[in-house]
């Protein structure tokens, strides 16, 4: 089933209306949404990235000449200069040698001329059928730098890149689970160091088309075993990522070094394959990129779910879709599993083969796509087993629907180039595009009860967090919080920790003593309104509720958040909805999010 | 202003009277620059400030920017024989875009963009500086509501391309791109507290 023009047109108006402003048109849409075409209108309206300094632009026009006199023949031979780094732009001169792909080592002159031919002989479907041979090296500890520089320090942020040979791998993903270790690759071609590239299929400098597998996880037995390869010799590889699974044989806190020392193309048909030999080197400490990057499990909602199935409003789907049509790169299955909805959300969840695969888009009634309030991802990556082949389970949470909603639908959108093609067909490839129509009945969120008015506040630091309203789901009840400031010089940051990773406070809830998970709450993404909703489970009907907020973002201006220290204790009775005068006692249990 | 005084020092060429300004073919251009690499000056006069803005956008650096559009036209001069028919725009900003991930490579982590200080034009004056530094703040904030991936799409977006060069800029396919940009514009409206007659849609 493809998506059909209603479903398309509300993002199909956006694109044609950006499209439209960055070329200085304007024009009028009925399909689009006129919030977001101001939206739009608003950021290009607080743009002003500089121009270039008009002396730099002279500089580099000046060196570009040089450049151009040069590879043009001129007669002028410019002067003459060595630019390690790239900082003597006041100089004129030919490129240094590194800059020159022609000039490039030799050890790449024969995959190069290999690719050229390549491409010579073969019309424009020509496609490659990659294999990387990835080299673990095994490393202990942090005292032996000398034999490989690291790529990082100790305080690892994702993206890891490293560049050889004319290709750039970055580590962009990772993902642990006791000790497997679960990392994602992606690979992209130096649009300059490998130009040939760009000839197999008129992609420009991309990278074209090709499946790539990973292979030759191999232990290298002169160094301390820190690391241990995964089973699996062969990975498909999706678009230009890879899924590598590994298994930690030390501790997770402990630094580990890997370098990929090749990367092997399989050209198609039936050819030899071919080495591109280089060190793509990364460095990182498992507990650090893994705790960043991995989102919540299925075990944030579990609780929520368990009760929503109880009334009937989880919806088991079971439908298995392909997509990406033909496309072997980002192609493969997605399987829905079910749909959890509740008064204030909605929980997606979806295997996916490859996990990257597409973008799952719930749309309303009316067709337009829900927005997201969360993602929780790798829940299964956390439980499989060695040989770590997906799929992924993963959840999305969407905002709740109207109780009369019959039917839902949900858009998988591919992340696939329709324009890629797959060995053996030719360019232009049908990109598949499923859409899955679930029927719902939300007839048990008819009688919830109608919002209840909260009035409890709490102070510190010159910040008032007060609690606004109550809406009780039958699993999932959204608290409603307000937060502001008071006394701007009474302000204290929070950890930088919170600032640079856009992570939520862990909150901590309970009724009369007894936890209440916190599965949700809104994060600064996306939400500049002055209340925020948290979303608690089966949170009982009578007690205090106690809430623990350790920071908080808050609304400094109009536009900024900033976290912000407390702590705020909030005391709720959850008959009358006022403060509770005596705080029960407290055995907080850490939020998770959603 | 394209012809300004980048342009002004890239001597020796005849631009035929032609001016960016006119709806000269671009790709004529480029094949124009792929048999006489001075004919590159037309295209950097054109691009000069486009890929610049970009480079700073996602840097937020002066000095790192001008460095990565160096980079850009100097590795796009030496690739210009290889290119083929299609979107050099999208061609060009894909060079700029592996260039600025180089550059994350080779900065350590407190210095990517969405913690690197703000820049000051050391021309401005104090007030000038303080509305230029709140204003950019301002969008930065903005963007960094958005995942990395919505970020890259409004990113390009900001730098002038259409829906279909970004799609090819980051290799995903143009349905990708509408459904990027689509949920970023709506966390824009969010940030911005625009009122929005999406009743159902609400963004938390």
């Amino acid at each position: 089933m493809r998506l059909n023009q209603r479903e398309r047109e509300p993002m199909d108006a956006l694109d044609r209306y950006w499209d439209a402003l960055v070329a200085g048109e304007t024009g009028d849409d009925d399909a689009l949404d006129p919030a977001l075409a101001a939206a739009v209108r608003e950021l290009h309206a607080r743009d002003d990235a500089p121009a270039p300094d008009p002396a730099f632009r002279a500089r580099l026009g000046q060196r570009l000449a040089a450049e151009a006199a040069v590879r043009g023949g001129s007669d002028a031979v410019p002067l003459r200069a060595d630019a390690p780094g790239g900082h003597d732009l006041l100089m004129i001169g030919p490129p240094a040698e590194a800059d020159q792909p022609e000039l490039a080592g030799p050890a790449q002159g024969g995959w190069r001329r290999w690719l050229r031919e390549g491409a010579g002989m073969a019309a424009a479907a020509v496609v490659l059928v990659a294999v990387a041979g990835l080299l673990v090296v095994l490393l202990q500890g942090r005292g032996e730098g000398e034999r490989t520089a690291p790529s990082a320090g100790p305080e690892t942020t994702l993206p890891l890149v490293a560049t050889d040979s004319g290709f750039t791998i970055s580590l962009i993903g990772a993902d642990l689970a006791g000790s497997a270790l679960t990392l994602t690759f992606e690979v992209a071609a130096d649009p300059q160091a490998t130009p040939d590239l760009a000839v197999l299929d008129g992609l420009g400098p991309s990278l074209p088309p090709f499946t790539m597998r990973l292979s030759g996880l191999e232990r290298d037995a002169s160094q301390p075993g820190h690391v241990e390869p995964g089973t699996a010799q062969a990975q498909p590889f999706a678009g230009y990522r890879a899924t590598v699974p590994v298994r930690l044989t030390g501790d997770a806190t402990d630094e580990v070094r890997i370098t990929i020392t090749a990367l092997r193309f399989d050209r198609h048909p039936g050819d030899e394959p071919q080495e591109v030999p280089g060190e793509w080197r990364f460095t990182f400490v498992p507990a650090e990129i893994a705790a960043e990057e991995a989102g919540p499990g299925l075990e944030v909602i579990e609780p929520a779910l368990a009760t929503l199935r109880e009334a009937g409003l989880v919806f088991d789907i079971g439908q298995r879709f392909e997509v990406g049509g033909d496309a072997a790169w980002r192609s493969g299955e997605v399987t829905l599993d079910w749909l959890a909805v509740d008064r204030d959300v909605t929980y997606l969840g979806f295997t996916a083969d490859p996990p990257e695969l597409a973008d799952v888009i719930l749309l309303d009634e009316r067709g337009f796509p829900l927005d997201e309030l969360a993602d929780g991802r790798l829940a299964a990556f956390r439980e499989r087993d060695a040989s770590g082949s997906p799929p992924s389970t993963r959840w999305i949470a969407f905002p709740g629907l109207d109780p009369a909603t019959r039917e839902v639908r949900v858009l998988l959108m591919p992340t696939a180039d329709p324009s890629m093609v797959t060995p053996g067909t030719t360019a232009g490839q049908s990109v598949k595009t499923p859409v899955a129509t679930i029927p719902v009945d939300l007839s048990p969120l008819a009688d919830l009860p109608a919002p209840q008015p909260l009035r409890a506040r709490a102070t510190a630091n010159g910040i008032d967090i007060d609690a606004v309203e109550l809406r009780r789901g039958v699993a999932v009840s959204t608290l409603t919080l307000s937060a502001q400031v008071l006394d701007p010089s009474a302000l204290i940051p929070a950890d930088d920790l919170a600032v640079e990773h856009q992570i939520l406070p862990p909150i901590t809830a309970t009724v009369d003593g007894v936890s209440v998970p916190v599965i949700g709450q809104s994060g600064p993404r996306g939400s500049a309104a002055d209340a925020v909703p948290i979303r608690l489970a089966n949170l009982p009907e009578r007690g205090t509720l106690r809430l623990s907020i350790p920071w908080w973002w808050v609304k400094i201006n109009e536009n900024e958040r900033e976290p912000l220290r407390g702590p705020w204790e909030l005391t709720i009775d959850l008959e009358t909805g006022a403060s509770a005068v005596s705080p029960m006692p407290n055995a907080p249990v850490p939020g998770g999010g959603d | 202003m394209l012809w300004s005084k980048g342009l002004d020092v890239l001597r020796g060429y005849p631009i035929d009277g032609a001016t960016p300004q006119d709806a000269v073919d671009e790709e004529a251009l480029v094949e124009r620059a792929r048999r006489d690499p001075r004919a590159f000056a037309v295209l950097y006069a054109r691009y000069a400030d486009p890929v610049y803005r970009f480079c700073y956008r996602r840097l937020g650096e002066v000095e790192a920017a001008e460095d990565a559009t160096s980079q850009v036209f100097l590795k796009a001069l030496a690739a210009l024989p290889r290119y083929r028919a299609g979107s050099f725009r999208s061609w060009l900003f894909t060079i700029a875009y592996h260039v600025v991930a180089d550059r994350y490579r080779e900065r350590r982590p407190d210095r990517l963009p969405d913690t690197t200080p703000e820049p000051i034009d050391p021309g401005l004056t104090p007030e000038e500086a303080l509305l230029h530094s709140e204003a950019h703040r301002s969008v930065r904030a903005l963007l960094a509501r958005l995942s990395p991936e919505q970020r890259e799409v409004v990113e390009l977006r900001l730098a002038g391309l259409n829906g279909a060069e970004i799609a090819r800029v980051l290799g995903r396919s143009h349905g990708s791109v509408r459904a990027l940009q689509y949920r970023a514009a709506q966390r824009l409206r969010a940030a911005l507290d625009l009122d929005t007659e999406r009743g159902g849609a609400g963004c938390d």
